[in-house]
């Protein structure tokens, strides 16, 4: 889904686990499920405070 | 044939009673034309006559609708009209929800043709135009003249009992209607020509109109995170247990304001997921695999982030018009802002 929204021209994408479960993953035990969500959040954190030149370098 | 009898409706402004201050003015007629009439009469010339003019205030009719629609359709019926014109009220949106309400109860109740005509922009135009002819004007009254020329062309056709069938080709708004046309050569021949005649650089006309999206422009991030005030917002169908809102789990134009107050993560007792564009079962078990509560809190403990929004707004993307995305996507956008909000995070399936 991230294809549909680079094209409709979105500036701060990430990528989340799955379509299913963006910000989880069943197939991890709950710590490891954490963990991956905590990586996924701070990924986009970063990337909503990313200044402008960084935001269009990515799109 | 003798002169088409015409009632042109207009609002305070452009009946020239006065402007804000007089949009409270009562349904009220006059004989002949009045203001802008008088273009639309002399766009008519012989063809035509606007025997009245019906004017009410834009908050007359905004506020009490149904009451000041039936005063103005006795007083149109009074006049025996063959064809109702409104307008046209450009980009003013009051102003385009009473034509479009006028037009479209005269052309049920007096079983006559009515006419607008509105800026695309303008309110009145999503809500109308499947069941009112509106043609398309400018954004301001500098295109009335352009606008009651058209008009005044359209009037003449509609009063003959004319079905405009292809609205688009008269300048006017599409009614949104499919229609079936029988064609020649097959989708398939008919495809590579255009694609013969795009290689060779030659025109050619689509029959599929493709979406254009808007440019936004990319917002400025807070400045120092840890301050600041982030949003969550979803389009994967969250919404409160039992769905006590009634969300619909796709094509809607809803969405539902979620309190996480007091939350330090989405609990299956009060939260559910409700979309039918993708299988539901692992965020249905734990909510916070759609949006992440728990770690969003725990940022907020750390001081990764100042504090989190106590809303979450939610909806169900699954085919979602663009129309309403955009229109929800402003609505959420003028919400978070009211409230401070300096980070959203959106989390889609």
């Amino acid at each position: 889904m991230t294809r549909v929204a680079t094209t409709i021209g979105s500036p701060r994408i990430v990528t989340g686990i799955s379509v299913l479960h963006p910000t989880g993953n069943p197939a991890l035990d709950p710590e490891a499920e954490q963990a991956a969500r905590r990586t996924v959040v701070v990924e986009a954190l970063k990337t909503v405070t990313a200044s402008s030149e960084e935001s269009a370098e990515n799109q | 044939m003798s002169a088409i009898r015409v009632v042109h409706y207009l609002n305070q402004f452009f009946g020239q009673i006065g402007g804000e201050e007089h949009a409270y003015v009562l349904p009220q007629v006059r004989s002949g034309t009045v203001g802008p009439g008088r273009l639309l009469q002399s766009s008519l010339g012989s063809t035509g006559e606007v025997v009245a003019t019906v004017i009410c205030g834009d908050n007359t009719f905004a506020e009490h609708p149904e009451e000041t629609t039936r005063q103005i359709v006795q007083l149109v019926r009074e006049y025996s009209p063959q064809v109702l014109v409104a307008g046209p009220a450009f980009n003013a949106g009051r102003y385009g929800q009473a034509c479009g309400q006028v037009c479209a109860i005269v052309q049920a109740e007096l079983r006559i043709p009515a006419l607008t005509g509105m800026y695309e922009e303008n309110p009145g135009v999503a809500l109308f135009r499947d069941h009112v002819l509106i043609a398309r004007t400018g954004n301001s009254a500098r295109f009335m003249a352009d606008a009651l020329s058209q008009m005044a062309k359209l009037v003449v056709r509609l009063a003959t009992g004319e079905q405009i069938a292809r609205p688009a080709d008269e300048g006017c708004f599409t009614h949104g209607y499919k229609q079936s046309v029988t064609r020649e050569q097959t989708a398939a021949q008919r495809g590579i020509d255009m694609l013969l005649c795009k290689l060779a650089g030659q025109p050619y006309q689509s029959e599929i109109s493709i979406p254009t999206f808007d440019k936004v422009e990319l917002a400025l991030p807070p400045p120092d995170l840890s301050k600041a005030l982030v949003a969550v917002v979803t389009d994967g169908g969250l919404i409160t247990k039992g769905n006590p809102e009634g969300m619909p789990p796709g094509f809607t134009d809803r969405k539902v304001a979620l309190s996480i107050t007091g939350r330090s993560r989405l609990e299956t007792a009060t939260f559910e997921v409700y979309h039918k564009g993708y299988d539901t079962q692992f965020v249905n078990t734990d909510p916070n695999r759609l949006v992440p509560l728990d770690t969003l809190r725990q940022l907020e403990q750390e001081g990764i982030i100042g504090r989190l929004f106590e809303t979450v707004y939610s909806t169900a993307g699954l085919g979602m018009t663009l129309s309403n995305a955009r229109r929800l996507g402003r609505d959420i956008a003028q919400q978070l802002r009211q409230a401070g909000v300096e980070a959203v995070i959106l989390t889609s399936t």
